[in-house]
């Protein structure tokens, strides 16, 4: 019977993909674990980091500095936006991207110019979909970011910002809150938002007895493009650490659906099957009472 | 059992190194800086050099390689955010040599030396030249 060789083959095809789905969930399972680590590696810079911005812009309340001051109008604003290289990783970069895509219309619905930067392969197709041209795109290193791409990006902000070219950076990026669960997040690169920092970091108690070599202008001066740096670099590996942890669960719930759907195909094909023995019991037995006549 | 210091070395990557010390000392841009403990809270801009770190025993000690950075100092607890650091004990000499060859020759074909890819070679050539020299 024709049918019974269908339900085998999709049962086949089904459990084949089982199979792929199944080893992408134990791979990424492995690989969270080395990007967690690496979160966890570079959060002691970052958080000294901020410590120090947090102690030196204590009592600093309209700094000269060009990355620290706000511009007055804001006309361009530019987007940093990091998904990642690879899909099949359920709503991970569709969240980011129609975010940054909303954040985008509302900018150009103000009269503001939105320049975009994508750090990722998957960002590329959305907006060329949408006739955007990011400004600057970096791919292929999503799984496995470094510092120097951060410091180029970085880079490439702090110019724009000083030159006047753009008057605000935004990053947006999955966080990992855990190796299961991904949090949207939007935050404000440029001009460089002390006050956020201080609520978390603050220790003002120390602030006025720190002595600063050679002066607290120009440690200032250095550290706020490495904070910038810094902050990219953290976007970059906290979205590597979310995109293993959202790709892992797109993976188990594929894996299970697959599961499912073999189980209800097994059921058809085993009443399938039983229905062709029963219709080939009864021409048995409907041809010996034939001939016995 | 004399005061000591807890050293932290980190760069944007890892951390290098947490330990206990009796002397920490760094190259900030004014000059060599030494810390003992009971220093006053202190923040410096530190140059590509030698970071040196005894042990409380006072005989051993442990170099590192730092590209530049900051020092932090508050309660007997010194922080050296490095932007890229090394354990002088860990410097493969021939893999250095390779890349700064490597990085010397990008450099040549670069004209704009304004630009941030000229600095960023730059100073990776003079990390590399710096691990060289303190492996000598």
């Amino acid at each position: 019977m024709a049918n019974l060789r269908d339900i085998k083959k999709r049962i086949n095809s089904v459990k084949s993909t089982k199979q792929i789905t199944h080893t992408m969930e134990m791979v990424s399972s492995a690989k969270i674990r080395k990007a967690t680590e690496r979160v966890q590696a570079s959060t002691p810079y970052y958080k000294a980091m901020q410590r120090m911005l947090a102690n030196l812009t204590d009592g600093v309340t309209d700094s000269e500095q060009g990355l620290l001051k706000t511009h007055e109008e804001v006309k361009n604003v530019t987007l940093i936006v990091i998904v990642s290289d690879r899909g099949l990783a359920g709503a991970f970069n569709t969240s980011v991207l129609h975010e940054a895509n909303n954040l985008r219309k509302k900018y150009l619905s103000e009269g503001v110019e939105v320049e975009i930067i994508i750090a990722g392969k998957k960002g590329i197709p959305y907006f060329k979909y949408r006739e955007v041209l990011p400004s600057l795109v970096y791919s292929d290193q999503s799984a496995d970011p470094t510092i120097d791409e951060a410091r180029e990006i970085s880079a490439h902000v702090r110019d724009a910002y000083q030159k006047l070219e753009t008057d605000k950076v935004i990053l947006l990026y999955n966080h990992a809150r855990n190796a299961a669960d991904q949090d949207l997040t939007v935050e404000q690169v440029l001009p460089v938002d002390v006050d956020s920092i201080e609520k978390e970091e603050k220790e003002s108690k120390f602030a006025a007895d720190i002595e600063f070599e050679p002066s607290s202008q120009a440690v200032l001066e250095n550290l706020l493009p490495d904070y910038v740096d810094t902050k990219i670099y953290h976007g970059l590996v906290d979205s590597a650490a979310a995109e293993q942890g959202a790709r892992r669960r797109a993976m188990k719930s594929a894996t299970d659906n697959a599961s499912d759907i073999i189980t209800t195909l097994q059921r058809q094909y085993n009443s399938a099957r039983q229905a062709a023995i029963t219709t080939e019991i009864n021409e048995i037995v409907g041809g010996a009472a034939a001939l016995e006549d | 059992m004399a005061r000591t210091l807890i050293c932290d070395i980190v760069t944007p990557e890892k951390q290098i190194f947490s330990e206990e010390a009796s002397f920490v000392s760094a190259p900030s841009i004014s000059g060599e800086v030494g810390i003992l403990p009971l220093h006053a809270a202190y923040v410096s801009v530190l140059k590509a050099g030698q970071v040196v770190v005894k042990y409380p025993d006072e005989k051993n000690s442990r170099y590192f390689a730092i590209s530049g950075g900051y020092l932090e100092v508050k309660d007997d607890e010194v922080i050296i955010l490095a932007d890229s650091a090394i354990d002088i004990e860990d410097i493969d000499k021939a893999s250095a040599e390779e890349s700064l060859a490597k990085v010397s020759e990008c450099l040549e074909g670069l004209d704009d030396k304004d630009s941030e890819v000229y600095k960023m070679l730059k100073s990776q050539k003079d990390f590399l030249e710096l691990q060289l020299y303190l492996t000598k």
